[in-house]
Parts: C-alpha cells; structure tokens; sequence
C-alpha cells in the first residue's frame, strides 16, 4: 500500500469512528462504547502485562476503585463523579503501589504475580460484598438525573461514546509515548532479560511500579466511567476474574508491542463475541461462548506475538528482504 | 589511592564456602587478573561483587561507597558493571537497542541513549553492524555487544567474565587491544576472570588465584607464574626443587 493511500484509508477510519453516533441507531452505538471499553481497559493492562511483563489478573481492583469511589462520595457526599474519578484513580495507584511494594520488592514477579493479583482480586470482592456501606453483594445503583452533566451523566448515548473514545485515544497515547521514550526501553530490557537489564543499571522495581500505576490510574478512570454509563455497580461484576481474563484477551490476540494491538484485538473479539451471539445466541446454548474460544486459540497459535506484532514482524522482515542488496548497515551505522 | 577495596568477602551456600574471605584492592586504571581452577569460585566472585548473590560477610566499596546488600542496577550505577560468562543480550533488539538500554539510565532522552550507544559501539569495534539482529551476530561479537553494554552503562570499574572462551587467537589478540585501549584512553578500570593464561598474562597489572574459594596468591604475572603453590592447584603437584 503507498503511503498516501494509508493515509486516505487512516482518515477514512477516523472519520468513520468520528461520525458513528450520526449514522448508528442504538444497537450499533452501544456495541461501540462496549467495544471501546473493552479495547481501553485492555491498553490499561497492556502497560503493565504487556509492556513490563508483568501479567496482573487483578486490575478488576483498580476498575473498582475507581468505579466505588466516585459512586460512593456520589451517593454518600454529593461529590461530582468528575471529581470522584480524580479520586478514584489516585486510590487506585496507591493501592497499585501497596501491591507493587508486597510483590516486586519481594521478587514475586511472573507467574507468583499473577498468582498474588488473582488473590488480591478475589479478597476485595469478598471484602466489598461485607461493606454495608458500599452496597454490599447487592450493589449500588446511582439514581438517573439524564443530562446532569456534573453528575456525569447524559442525555445521548453519544456523548458516552465520544468520552469512552477520548479516554482510548489517551491510553494508546500513553503507551506510545511510553514505547517511543526512556522508559519503553528499560521496560524491553527488563522484559526480556530481567538480570542483563539490571547489570547494565536499569532499576527493576521503580520502572514496574510506573508502569504498574499508570495502568491502575487509567483502569480506575475506567471503572467509573462505567459505573456512569451503566448506573449500577456490584462486586460479581466489578471484581470478578472472568473479568480480568476478559480486559487481557484483546491484548494478548491483538498484539502487545503496538498501541494498536489492543485496539485490533478489541475490535476482532467484540466483532466475534456480538455476532456469534446474535446469530447462534439464542439457537445452540454455549455455541458463541465456544466459537469465541476458538477464534481466541486460532489466533494466538498463528500469531503468537498477537495480530499487529505478527503482521510488523512480516513486513519489516519483506523490507529487509527487499533491501538486501544495498547494505543497510553502512547507511544506519553511518562513517 | 584504590577504587575498588574488598575486605573479607565471603559466600557460603549451605556447607560450601565458595567464597573465602577474600580481601583485595584495585587502583584507578589497573587490570586486575582473576584466574583459579574450575569452582575456585571466581564467578561467585564477580556475582558477589555486583549484587546478584547476597555476600554471607565482609563489605566492598567502590570511590568510597559503600556496596554491600545494594542491588545490581543500584551497583552499576555506582559505577560497577559485570559482564556474563554465557553472553545475555536482548534478542529481539538490534545490537544498537542492546546498548541503548545500557545507556538509557544515565540518559536524559532516547536520542541521547542513542548517541551514547553509538559511541560505545565504535569503542569496541562494533558501529558497522548497529543495525544487525543479534542472530547474526558471531561469537566475538556477541563478546563485544557485552563489553559495548558495560561501556555504554558509564561504569569505571568492569567485570569482565570470560569476554575470550571460545574466540580464535586473532579475536583474542583483539580483545587484548580494545582492553587496553578502554584503559588507556577512558582510563577505565578492569577486573577480568579468563581461563586463557597467555591473554591474562599479557593483559594484567596484577594476578589474583582464587583456590577453593580463597585467596591462593597474589602478585604480578612474573611472579604468580613462578608460585610454586599456583603450579600445584593448576597441575596437582608440588614443585619440587
């Protein structure tokens, strides 16, 4: 493709994405906020179990910081939503930090972080389930004032729409930045040979923690941006692990190294998970679940890295099959 | 006045002691020679030293710092670096990225890692194939990536652990003068664990012989060559008069 056609084919996109409420009814709006939101928490656990490696499964508490506190200061304080996140996320990346204390300081990194996110997770469900005062399994429900914008909420279902894509298009702005400066760097380093990274002086500990609440702080920010879109929060569906496991399939499907793998994957799972449920959902009872899980496995053996790794990896290998006979190793090095 | 001072450092692994209260001191610029025979426990050593292995006793410093209980990347920053026996580098990185991330810590940007990556690798011989995976790279110039990294990390005093195993004599030869070159021109300090007695002989101030994780001896080349004690741990008999 020559570069001024991908660059009609990019603006043809944003402009599509931009438009969308315009021309989509109901069906197709929601899909998309549900989409999006998918494809932002999964750039939320892409900073830290893509890009540091570390493969948290319990961002669901980061989400439901942030989707608790603000509800609660609502419901309790009167206090705006909008402040309520600001709120939100900053607990969050306290606790991102508690945790990032008890488990990379401690050398439980890998597989033992995993195992000890997972626990966290699981332990602030049953500790929510017994808080009175944050609804306890029954949940809170946040009463509609539509188009209260201090209370973040809206008449249309378009401008839940154009937040959730905003919030996507910082998150894949963080990541990139992140990959384009000093910290993608140590990150890659550590990532992929934690001890000739550490010989070399890259802090192993402070550069998980960043990474660690940066992806806290956005998945917090997440958590009660849905908590407005739904109005109803509970602990199953906040802080359960299918959750956790589902905000990480797009990333690990769509590719971990590029801001838009979790977007692709996102995409692509939405895609897979709306239609098959529309077609079959009703017909064969668990057919969609299993067409989804097939999709997910067929994917991941074929492209191991994820969609846009794999795809990168193919066509910087063609180019550098194309510029063999010139060598392009006295042109990068330069005298 | 000595950069690197080392007082009765010791590492003992349940009953084996593989590190004896070991004491030595390096001065700014010298090429310190570390040599024993297999398990004496000169990697232990090197480990030790950079904070990958938690030291049972004894306390190091280096320009005055103290090091003990300090990890690595707080150590290299110190100004220590090791490099690895089994060459680690980054694999799905380019060989200019491997040392980018050695030079990113002491960076204000990614350009200036960069530059600082650049600098290193001609240092060693190695601009020409910045842009190369390290798949194609040989076996002595997956040694000189190592060596690039520790330049590129702005460390004074470098580990270097067996940077000639398995290179030809003529990449020997060349390690030898990329070695003193570092020193001489950056005035660098080098402790180096090599098997290859003729390249450590050539190449050091002073020899340290480890032995069952002890001291053995300590002294010039001329003079280690001579110790009887040193003949006996290499050949197993005593030389008699």
């Amino acid at each position: 493709m020559s570069s001024t056609a991908f660059k009609l084919a990019v603006l043809g996109v944003a402009a599509a994405v931009v438009a969308l409420p315009w021309v989509g009814n109901t069906f197709v709006i929601t899909t998309a906020i549900a989409t999006l939101y998918l494809a932002y928490q999964a750039l939320a656990w892409n900073l830290v179990g893509g890009m540091a490696g570390q493969f948290s499964l319990g961002n669901t508490i980061f989400i439901g910081a942030g989707a608790y506190t603000s509800t609660y200061l609502f419901l309790t304080y009167g206090v705006s939503p909008w402040l309520g996140m600001i709120a939100g996320a900053a607990l969050a990346m306290a606790l991102a930090y508690l945790i990032g204390c008890l488990t990379f300081r401690l050398n439980l990194r890998g597989l033992y972080f995993a195992m000890v996110t997972l626990a966290l997770a699981q332990m602030a469900q049953v500790l929510v389930e017994n808080i009175p005062a944050l609804g306890a399994a029954y949940g809170l429900l946040i009463p509609v004032r539509d188009g209260d914008i201090a209370a973040f909420q809206f008449e249309s279902r378009a401008a839940y729409y154009y937040i959730i894509l905003g919030l996507v298009v910082v998150a894949a702005g963080i990541m990139s930045g992140i990959q384009r400066g000093r910290l993608g760097l140590m990150l890659a380093g550590l990532r992929e040979n934690e001890d000739a990274a550490r010989a070399v002086g890259v802090p192993v500990v402070r550069n998980m923690q960043i990474a660690f609440g940066l992806s806290a702080l956005l998945a917090a920010v997440g958590g009660t941006f849905m908590a407005q879109y739904t109005l109803f929060i509970d602990p199953r569906s906040t802080f359960s692990w299918t959750e956790s496991v589902y905000f990480l399939l797009p990333a690990i499907v769509g590719g971990t190294r590029h801001w838009s793998g979790p977007i692709i994957g996102a995409l692509l799972l939405g895609l897979v998970s709306d239609t098959t449920r529309l077609l079959f959902g009703d017909a064969i009872n668990g057919l969609p679940q299993i067409i989804f899980g097939i999709v997910v496995i067929v994917v991941v053996m074929r492209t191991r890295g994820g969609i846009v790794d794999w795809a990168v990896d193919r066509w910087r290998s063609r180019r550098r099959a194309a510029m063999k006979p010139v060598s392009t190793e006295a042109t990068r090095a330069g005298p | 006045m000595p950069v690197l001072e080392v007082v009765g450092l010791t590492k003992r692994f349940g009953g084996l002691t593989a590190v004896n209260e070991v004491s030595f001191a390096v001065d700014e610029g010298q090429i310190l020679g570390v040599i024993g025979p297999n398990g004496a426990g000169k990697s232990t050593l090197f480990a030790l030293l950079t904070g990958f292995v938690p030291a049972t006793a004894g306390n190091w410093s280096l320009a005055g710092t103290p090091l003990q209980r300090r990890s690595p990347e707080d150590i290299c920053q110190a100004g220590m670096v090791r490099t690895f026996q089994i060459v680690q580098p980054f694999w799905s990185m380019s060989v200019l990225e491997n040392v980018m991330v050695a030079a990113v810590c002491r960076s204000r940007s990614r350009a200036q890692a960069r530059t600082l990556a650049e600098e290193a690798l001609e240092w060693v011989g190695l601009a020409a194939k910045g842009g190369n995976a390290i798949g194609s790279l040989t076996i002595a110039d997956k040694k000189a990536l190592e060596m690039a990294k520790a330049c590129a990390s702005g460390a004074r005093v470098i580990l270097l652990d067996e940077v000639m195993a398995g290179l030809r004599p003529y990449e020997v030869d060349a390690v030898i003068d990329k070695v003193l070159s570092l020193r001489r021109e950056r005035g660098l300090t080098f402790l180096i664990v090599e098997h290859l007695m003729d390249a450590i002989m050539a190449l050091s101030d002073e020899i340290l012989v480890l032995n069952f994780g002890a001291t053995l001896a300590k002294g010039s080349p001329a003079a280690i060559q001579r110790d009887p004690r040193v003949q006996e741990a290499y050949l197993g008999v005593t030389a008699h008069a």
